[in-house]
C-alpha cells in the first residue's frame, strides 16, 4: 500500500509543478497539453519507479542513518535515479518536443524523486522511533 | 470494456494531436457560405439549405472570386510504398460545371495561392530558414515582396485590396502597398498576441493562432484553436477576446457576411467541421464565457493540489496506526 501511496504521491507533486510552472511559461495550457503531460510523466515514472526506484530504495533503506536519510533520499532519487530519464528528455530535445516542454518535464522528475525520497525519510523516521520504543 | 474505453481515449488523443483542420470559409456575391470540412465542401443558402456541392476533395483552403467561381485543392497521400503526394486544383465555375484548373500532379502545390486579392493576384509563404512571401499577378510574374529569417509564419490572409496579414509566433503582421509603385511596407500590429502554448497542442507548435480574417472596419480577427476563442485585434494592437467555447468544438477560421454577422468554421476534437453563425447582435454583446469550467488548466491544478493533500493524509493515517501497532506489541 506504501508502494502505491509514494508512487501516486510524487508523480502526483511532479505534475503539480508542471500546471503550476504552466501559469508563468504560457498563455494557455489546454486539456490536450494536460493529457500529454500526465500520460508522458504516468508512463515514464512507472517504468522509473519499477526499474529503478524499488531497487535502489531495498538498496539503500538500511544503509544510510535514519536522521541523515531526509538529505540522502532525495538527493539520491532526484538525481542518481533520475539520470536516465534527464538524458532522454535531452536527447529527445527538440526532436520530439521543445525546450520548454523538456524544462517542465526536468522539473516533474526532479520533484518527483524528492517527493518519493522524502516520503520514505519520513516513513522510516516514525517507524523506527516506534521500534526503539 | 476497459480496454475498449482506453484505446478510444487514445486513439482521441491522438486525433488531436495530429489534426490540421481547414481554414477554407469563403462567401459568394449573393451572401451564400461555402466551407470545407476537408472531405467534401459544403454551401449554406440564404434560407440556410446545406447541400455538399463539391464531394471527395481533401481542401485547406478555398478562394471565390468576383464571378463566383470557387477554387479549392485537392491533396491526398499515395501510400507508404510510394511515399509520395499529389494535388489537383478545381474550380467549380459559377454555372455549376466542376474543372480540375491543375491537372492532378505529383508533389505539393508551389507557386500558386489560395490567398488572392481582387485583381486576382496570388500570395504565399515560401517558409525556410530565410522565408519569402511572394506574389504572382495575373500575367504570371512573380515577385518578392518580403525576405527575412521570421519565426513560424502562420496562414496567410489577403484582403480585397491586397493587405495582407499573417502570424510570427507572437506577432501579427500586416504587408500592404507602400503607396508608391509596386513597394510593400511591413507593420507589426501586435507583438503580444497571447497565444503561446506547448508542442502537444493542437498543430505541435508554440503558438496557436490559426485562421485570420478581417471585418468592414479592418479590425482583425484570429482563431485561437487550442485556446479555444476568437480575439480581436483593434487599432491599438491589443488582443480582446470576443468569443470562448468550453465545449469540444473550437474555431478555425471564419469570416464576415454581408449583414456583420460572423461565420465561424469550426473542428471538433474527432475532426469533424461545421459553420456556425454568430449574429452581430451577439457579437457586441460581448459574451464571453468566463466561468471556472471555462479555464481547465486552474480546475485541474486545484483537484491535483487537493489530491496530494489527501494522499498526504492518508499516508499519515497509515504510519500512525503501524506506529500505534509496533507500540501497542511493544508494550
Amino acid at each position: 500500500m506504501l508502494y502505491i501511496l509514494s508512487f501516486l504521491l510524487s508523480w502526483l507533486s511532479g505534475m503539480l509543478v508542471i500546471l503550476i510552472t504552466a501559469f508563468f511559461s504560457y498563455d494557455q495550457f489546454s486539456i490536450q497539453d494536460i493529457t500529454s503531460f500526465a500520460v508522458f510523466t504516468f508512463a515514464g515514472f512507472l517504468i522509473l519507479f519499477l526499474l529503478i526506484y524499488l531497487f535502489l530504495l531495498k538498496a539503500i533503506n538500511k544503509k544510510i542513518a535514519s536522521n541523515k536519510q531526509f538529505i540522502y533520499f532525495p538527493l539520491i532519487f532526484s538525481l542518481l535515479a533520475n539520470l536516465p530519464v534527464y538524458f532522454i528528455i535531452w536527447k529527445n530535445t527538440p526532436g520530439l518536443y521543445g525546450n520548454a516542454e523538456a524544462t517542465l518535464f526536468t522539473l516533474s522528475f526532479l520533484t518527483s524523486g524528492i517527493v518519493f525520497g522524502l516520503f520514505w525519510a519520513w516513513k522510516n523516521k516514525i517507524l523506527s522511533h516506534a521500534k526503539r520504543v | 470494456m476497459k480496454k475498449i474505453f482506453i484505446s478510444n481515449f487514445l486513439f482521441l488523443i491522438s486525433l488531436t494531436i495530429i489534426a490540421h483542420p481547414g481554414i477554407g470559409i469563403v462567401k459568394d456575391s449573393k451572401g451564400n457560405i461555402y466551407y470545407t470540412d476537408l472531405k467534401q465542401v459544403w454551401k449554406i443558402a440564404l434560407d440556410g439549405a446545406k447541400t455538399a456541392i463539391v464531394t471527395g476533395v481533401h481542401s485547406h483552403e478555398l478562394y471565390i472570386d468576383e464571378q463566383d467561381n470557387l477554387y479549392g485543392e485537392h491533396v491526398w497521400y499515395n501510400g507508404e510504398s510510394q511515399n509520395t503526394w499529389g494535388y489537383y486544383v478545381w474550380c467549380l465555375k459559377n454555372n455549376g460545371e466542376l474543372e480540375k484548373e491543375i491537372k492532378p500532379t505529383e508533389g505539393f502545390l508551389s507557386n500558386y495561392s489560395f490567398a488572392r486579392d481582387s485583381l486576382g493576384n496570388m500570395y504565399w509563404v515560401e517558409r525556410f530558414t530565410t522565408s519569402r512571401i511572394m506574389k504572382k499577378n495575373k500575367n504570371g510574374e512573380i515577385t518578392k515582396l518580403a525576405e527575412g529569417k521570421f519565426g513560424f509564419i502562420g496562414w496567410l490572409t489577403c484582403t480585397k485590396n491586397g493587405s495582407l496579414y499573417f502570424t510570427e509566433n507572437n506577432k501579427l503582421h500586416r504587408l500592404s502597398s507602400d503607396g508608391k509603385s509596386d513597394g510593400y511596407r511591413m507593420e507589426t500590429l501586435a507583438d503580444k498576441l497571447g497565444s503561446k502554448s506547448t508542442e502537444f497542442t493542437l498543430m505541435g507548435r508554440n503558438y496557436d493562432s490559426y485562421g485570420i480574417w478581417t471585418d468592414a472596419a479592418d479590425n482583425v480577427y484570429l482563431a485561437m484553436i487550442d485556446s479555444k476563442k476568437v480575439i480581436r485585434i483593434g487599432a491599438d494592437g491589443k488582443p480582446q477576446t470576443i468569443l470562448a467555447s468550453n465545449s469540444l468544438w473550437t474555431v478555425c477560421s471564419g469570416i464576415f457576411d454581408d449583414n456583420g454577422n460572423m461565420w465561424v468554421l469550426e473542428n471538433s476534437i474527432t475532426n469533424e467541421a461545421r459553420a456556425r453563425k454568430i449574429s452581430k447582435e451577439e457579437l457586441t454583446g460581448n459574451k464571453v464565457a468566463s466561468s471556472v469550467i471555462g479555464k481547465p488548466h486552474l480546475l485541474i491544478t486545484i483537484f491535483t493540489l487537493f489530491g496530494i493533500v489527501t494522499l498526504f493524509f492518508v499516508t499519515k493515517n497509515i504510519l500512525n496506526n503501524r506506529k500505534q501497532k509496533l507500540l501497542h506489541t511493544a508494550i
